[in-house]
């Protein structure tokens, strides 16, 4: 079987699974240093490092360099577990553990092909980010999941007026710079969605996302949730992809076709 | 002598012929409505006319929120969006299939992809890079297409819903060349079927700046006798931004579809 | 002859258009089935690749049944000039359409009017100007 589609056979599965298993968190590695892997040990480069493509104003290009294509794979995903203990509300305490308890009784949207946000578009097998700076706009294209794209406005826009806000799966993204960081922001979250697995959130949902890219084939993302509805207080995960991981930036790859829809 | 009733019923049934091929194609507006619309969209900006513009590398820009440009989505055989001279003419399995073929069997309906050419009443978005261009859809199940720009196909590709693309600019047209189907999409709600033979060329040319003619050519001798052409024209829409569409949100309709595949306003 | 012409394009008109959108809708509702209903909203889903809003009827008898009523993606409502509130909880309208093929409380939502005479349609806040 085509190893493609091992991987996205796999992918709702391995979901399920792996999220106990993530091992990116905060003490993730300064990448492209050469130095120690995610749990502590030398961790041997398996691609070269190399410098992050930049545009001609000096800002880091999040996307493929031009001339040039790419995409991340992700084997499973990317940002999984919180950095520290999540301060829930009771019933969102109550909701998560219910959640967990059982996976056949209950599933995260996502596997009923629905599009998901923040951490749980950046899943096996992988993603692409469009850097299109003359639209003012950052694209991210999923793989997996619902096969579908996220907007970031980067020119400079506000979110709507809040009776003007259109709950959605992915809500509404405005991103700048700051050096060589992508800082989203976003709301407008709906109810139907699920963070990271199985943590729960409201229509109150505020995701900060972080995206640096040192280097070529690194890329490090944090992810802030905000929740006045469910947690007492915001919390964080963060992941690393870097060249000492098995899975990571494909130079001049393809994304491949994946249809949840069909896959059900 | 038929009876008032009858005559009454078959006039109706002409008008709702009439008005559902004049509503099939997404971008014209019914008469006497959408003053300022596009498709279903009113009190839109003016569609501009004017020079169509340019990249700045000199390549022609066709990035934009856009709507239509599509084949009919009732019913590609439709001859308001065949180029002149075009026929479908199907094969014999094919024109027994689609005569078998249920509205709920549809994969449009069971928030599957459209494929190529069928079109949709929401807008999509075409980016471009030096090496790829997307089209970034609203509808359908809001999904993307990637072009591979001057690449070549694999040699056996992967059956897919959308193909594998590679295009190239001949003057001022986009050609995307599109093999590598498989044969689950349907052409259209009457449910023409395609195979895995499906070879499509698509031409997009900005002819002003609020104007893309598209033509799409179905080469698929697996299903039809000749090769056949669609146009359509994609407009504009100013200052638009694509809304999210997941289809599988609230898809209530599904089982209560019934009968065979048939346009929306039914035949 | 020319009232039923008038009548068959506005059918088809609002039947076709909005119903180009996911599938057949001629498939699901039946043109010949006119349902005409007074009530409250008790529910509305703002979703694709409908929106729905849901109405307790009251009949003659006393007699409370809810009704689903379908309209356009809220992608096309928007656009055209309703909010998400447009059609609340609570709201008093009179809704016209078409009842499902399977006779089950659900139907397309045509028009809807409000108390004070205010009238939203299946794919807007405009009256449509069709077959005049």
């Amino acid at each position: 079987m085509d190893r493609r589609f091992a991987v996205v056979a796999a992918a709702p599965a391995l979901l399920l699974l792996a999220i106990p298993f993530f091992a990116q968190d905060a003490a993730a590695p300064a990448a492209g240093k050469g130095g120690k892997g995610g749990k502590g040990g030398p961790a041997k480069l398996l691609r070269p490092v190399e410098p992050a493509p930049r545009w001609p104003d000096g800002r880091v290009n999040l996307g493929a360099a031009p001339g040039h294509t790419g995409y991340w794979e992700l084997r499973p995903g990317f940002a999984g577990r919180p950095s520290g203990p999540v301060p829930f509300q009771p019933w969102a305490k109550a909701l998560f553990d219910y959640r967990q308890s059982s996976q056949k009784l209950t599933r995260p949207p996502y596997i009923d092909c629905r599009a998901a946000p923040g951490p749980e578009y950046l899943l096996a097998p992988g993603f692409e980010i469009i850097d299109a700076p003359d639209l003012k706009r950052v694209f991210l294209m999923d793989m997996g999941g619902s096969h579908s794209w996220r907007v970031i406005y980067t020119d400079g826009r506000q979110h709507p007026k809040k009776e003007d806000l259109r709950p959605t799966f992915l809500g509404h993204s405005i991103g700048h710079f700051e050096g060589d960081t992508l800082v989203v922001d976003t709301v407008g979250f709906n109810e139907k969605i699920w963070i990271m697995g199985s943590y729960p959130s409201t229509e109150q949902l505020h995701l900060t996302e972080k995206f640096t890219r040192p280097t070529l084939g690194s890329l490090e993302y944090e992810v802030t949730v905000d929740d006045p509805g469910a947690y007492t207080a915001p919390w964080s995960s963060r992941g690393v992809i870097n060249e000492t991981m098995a899975a990571g930036f494909v130079p001049n790859g393809e994304m491949f076709e994946y249809i949840c829809e069909d896959d059900r | 002598m038929p009876s008032k009733k009858a005559l009454t019923a078959v006039v109706s049934a002409a008008a709702l012929l009439a008005a559902i091929s004049l509503l099939a194609q997404a971008p014209a507006p019914a008469p006497g409505q959408n003053k300022g619309g596009i498709g279903l969209f009113r009190n839109q900006p003016a569609v501009p006319t004017g020079p169509a513009p340019k990249l700045a590398d000199g390549t022609p820009d066709l990035t934009g929120v856009w709507l239509g440009g599509g084949a009919s989505d009732a019913d590609i055989a439709n001859p308001r969006s065949l180029k002149e001279g075009s026929k479908v003419v199907m094969l014999p399995w094919a024109e027994a299939l689609v005569k078998t073929r249920q509205s709920k069997e549809d994969p449009e309906a069971n928030c599957l992809p459209a494929g190529i050419p069928r079109g949709s009443p929401y807008p999509w978005r075409m980016v471009q890079t030096p090496t790829h261009y997307f089209l970034l859809f609203e509808g359908n199940i809001h999904s993307y297409r990637q072009i591979f720009m001057n690449a070549k196909h694999p040699a056996d590709p992967d059956p897919t819903w959308f193909g594998h693309s590679v295009g190239h600019w001949e003057g001022n047209t986009l050609i995307v060349d599109t093999v590598g189907f498989n044969d689950k999409f349907w052409f259209d709600y009457v449910g023409h079927p395609h195979t895995e033979k499906l070879h499509t060329i698509e031409r997009y040319t900005r002819t002003d700046m609020g104007h893309l003619a598209i033509e799409v050519t179905i080469d698929d001798p697996g299903a039809y006798a000749q090769p056949f052409t669609t146009v359509g024209k994609a407009q504009l829409m100013v200052g638009a931004e694509l809304l999210e569409y997941i289809c599988q949100e609230n898809n209530q309709d599904l089982p209560k579809l019934e009968g065979p595949a048939r346009g929306p306003g039914g035949r | 002859m020319r009232v039923h012409l008038g009548a068959a394009i506005i059918v088809a008109a609002l039947l076709a258009l909005p119903l180009l959108a996911h599938h057949s809708g001629a498939a699901e509702f039946d043109a010949n089935k006119k349902i005409d209903l007074t009530g409250i909203v008790t529910k509305v889903e703002w979703t694709n690749p409908h929106a729905h809003f849901y109405m307790d009827v009251t009949d003659a008898n006393g007699k409370v049944t809810n009704w689903n009523l379908e309209l356009a993606s809220p992608n096309v409502l928007i656009r055209n000039g309703w909010s998400r509130n447009s059609v609340k909880q609570g709201d008093k309208v009179s809704v016209t359409g078409t009842q499902a093929k399977d006779n089950s409380n659900l139907g397309t939502a045509s028009t809807i009017v409000f108390p004070d005479g205010h009238k939203l349609n299946f794919l807007g806040a405009d009256d449509p100007a069709i077959g005049r």
